[in-house]
């Protein structure tokens, strides 16, 4: 029979010498804290730190003080996802930032030799409204999955950041987000969107897919004109209006500068020239026209 | 009794000193062979920055201007198109695809060496997520490899030692329990590989890809239990490139032999049939989140589709 001290003994080496795998992860705020002026605008940035493990979706839930920040805005142009489920959404009412999206094959960390900043899921603009002590956390809720092909939800510890809000203004408050707004002069990378028909999408009918990044600011909107129909906001996968498909069909992307990328996919059904009513409006003028000059000519 | 208590903490502690020693010092046995696997997990990859038309890339972005050749005026250096260069291993004589971000960007035919590359020209400086991918003579593709590299303008970025992790297939889909099962696929030639089989114990087995960089291994079933098990690989060559993990496939231990019907690529995540998992089938789970309207897109059979359902998608994503 094994007394106690020897059953804790064995645990002790079984425990050293046969750790079991702990897949986990981090997810981050940098920086941790700072002190800013009321009315200065500067940034956290949401960073993942995989611990050598490989994970390839994220879901990340936030919540800040919102009596004391302002969150004005999510630059996601340097994020590591590329796949977005939910884009970054910011509700002030609540004091909550929520996102979610995935990377195809896993981020499995940063490249040792790789001169550029990494782990960067997202930057968040707070503006600083009131003084106090501002906590901005990770909620429970927020998760990340290994790239193991079964969804599997690994360890996560999350770590927030305090800022100290002073309630002396600056003379020129600080504002991060307009600097980088003012240097993004390059529009989203050059794309292009895909008409698809599957039976289990739409019930059947006619959708357009389309996907591009913007590597300053991040894409921002996208906007979508079929033929002479009017430019309207639109997401991936959209249902198209005209399911004819006889009209050209415009994308464009647009990013936090307001710098713009089009994509276009021209008519898979060109209306032939007697479809076509503009046709037939100039040859029913001519027609008057011709008329009117026959007339005169027959008049005379 | 105490006296008898206490000699027997002290042999433990004593025994569980000498064990730590033995195994766990920096440079033992047990050690080393954690640090193999450690370092099996990705395959070395390295990031050189070229910012001028010199020869020889630095390997930091600032190196800047400088050098050439002193004397006066002519010889300037040219700046190079902000564009990556991709260098690696993969499967003679295969077909090599590069994603940018998630799309199939590039595409290449591997050497009779294995050595592959692929330069992307044309890109803005920021992160990308660059992903790579190969195909065996059997069509079979292999796992991907993702990686996140920072390109600066105006300079030629060069992503080298990438190792593309083996293909893998299986001659049954059920083995009989004490008979074997192949487990084959392809590699770079004369490559280690090491094959996992999971059960409730981990098993590993060793062989060594031809001079075409085929492999065989056969899997005696009489260690597992009957039910459903899964099996990867990976390669390495001299312990000094080590590729990632394989995909993961499935078979079952039972009572029959069932041969495997060859299956060329992605099951999972293929939402549309047309085998490959790229936007569209994102587009399709995008559309199906939630409740699903079509239980295709619940890849886990939860009952709903979300985060975990994607997540598999992206284990399986071709572009």
């Amino acid at each position: 029979m094994i007394n106690q001290q020897s059953k804790i003994i064995i645990s002790v080496i079984i425990f050293v010498l046969f750790p079991v795998a702990t897949f986990a992860a981090t997810l981050y705020l940098e920086p941790s804290s700072g002190q800013y002026q009321s009315g200065d605008i500067f940034t956290a940035e949401v960073k993942m730190d995989t611990e050598k493990d490989c994970i390839n979706a994220v879901e990340a839930n936030l919540n800040y003080d919102k009596d004391i920040l302002q969150a004005v805005d999510f630059n996601y142009g340097q994020s590591i996802i590329t796949l977005w489920v939910k884009p970054p959404e910011i509700n002030q009412k609540s004091g909550r930032i929520s996102f979610s999206g995935g990377i195809p094959g896993g981020y499995c960390g940063k490249i040792l030799s790789d001169p550029g900043a990494a782990q960067i899921l997202g930057r968040i603009f707070f503006q600083a409204s009131n003084k106090g002590e501002a906590k901005v956390d990770f909620l429970d809720s927020s998760q990340v999955l290994l790239n193991d092909g079964l969804g599997t939800p690994a360890k996560l510890t999350a770590q927030g950041s305090i800022f100290d809000i002073s309630p002396e203004k600056s003379e020129v408050p600080k504002n991060k987000r307009q600097e980088e707004i003012g240097k993004d002069n390059i529009p989203p990378e050059s794309f292009k969107a895909e008409i698809h028909q599957e039976p289990s999408v739409f019930d059947g009918r006619y959708f357009i897919v389309f996907f591009t990044a913007d590597k300053q600011t991040g894409v921002d909107y996208y906007e979508i004109k079929e033929g002479k129909r009017e430019w309207k906001t639109a997401q991936s996968p959209y249902l198209l209006k005209n399911q004819k498909l006889t009209s050209e069909i415009k994308i464009k992307a647009v990013d936090k500068a307001g710098n713009e990328q089009v994509a276009a996919i021209e008519p898979s059904y060109p209306l032939r020239w007697y479809e076509q009513s503009l046709i037939w409006a100039i040859m029913v003028i001519i027609g008057i026209i011709g008329y009117l000059i026959w007339k005169k000519f027959k008049n005379k | 009794m105490n006296l008898k208590k206490e000699k027997t903490i002290f042999a433990g502690i004593v025994f569980f000193l000498i064990i730590f020693f033995l195994f766990c010092a920096p440079d033992s046995k047990f050690h080393i062979l954690n640090e193999v696997f450690a370092a099996a997990q990705s395959t070395t990859l390295t990031v050189t920055v070229q910012t001028s038309s010199s020869p020889s890339p630095s390997s930091s972005s600032s190196g800047g201007g400088g050098g050439g050749g002193g004397g006066g005026g002519g010889g300037g250096i040219i700046a190079p198109a902000t564009s990556v260069i991709f260098e690696g291993r993969a499967y003679p004589k295969s077909a090599v695809t590069l994603l940018k971000d998630a799309q199939i960007a590039a595409a290449t035919v591997v050497g009779a060496d294995a050595n592959f590359q692929i330069t992307l020209p044309n890109l803005s400086g920021g992160n990308y997520i660059f992903s790579v991918y190969g195909e065996d003579k059997q069509g079979i593709r292999s796992s991907l490899l993702t990686f996140p590299v920072s390109v600066i303008a105006g300079a030629a970025t060069k992503v080298s030692g990438i190792f593309i992790a083996p293909t893998i297939a299986l001659d049954k889909s059920e083995v009989k329990k004490g008979e074997n099962i192949a487990i084959f696929g392809q590699s770079t030639p004369q490559s280690d590989i090491v094959i996992s089989v999971n059960s409730e114990e981990e098993f590993f087995g060793k062989t060594i890809s031809d001079k075409d960089g085929v492999y065989l291994y056969s899997f005696d079933s009489s260690l597992l239990e009957i039910g459903r098990h899964f099996t990867k690989s990976k390669a390495s060559i001299g312990n000094q490139l080590v590729s990632n993990w394989s995909n993961l496939v499935g078979f079952n231990v039972g009572a029959k032999n069932i041969y495997a019907i060859p299956q060329k690529n992605a099951i999972k995540g293929n939402l549309n049939n047309d085998n490959n998992v790229n936007l569209v089938d994102f587009s399709i789970l995008l559309y199906n989140w939630g409740k699903p309207k079509n239980p295709i897109a619940d890849f886990n059979y939860d009952g709903k589709v979300n985060l975990s359902d994607f997540s598999i998608m992206l284990y399986y994503w071709t572009g």
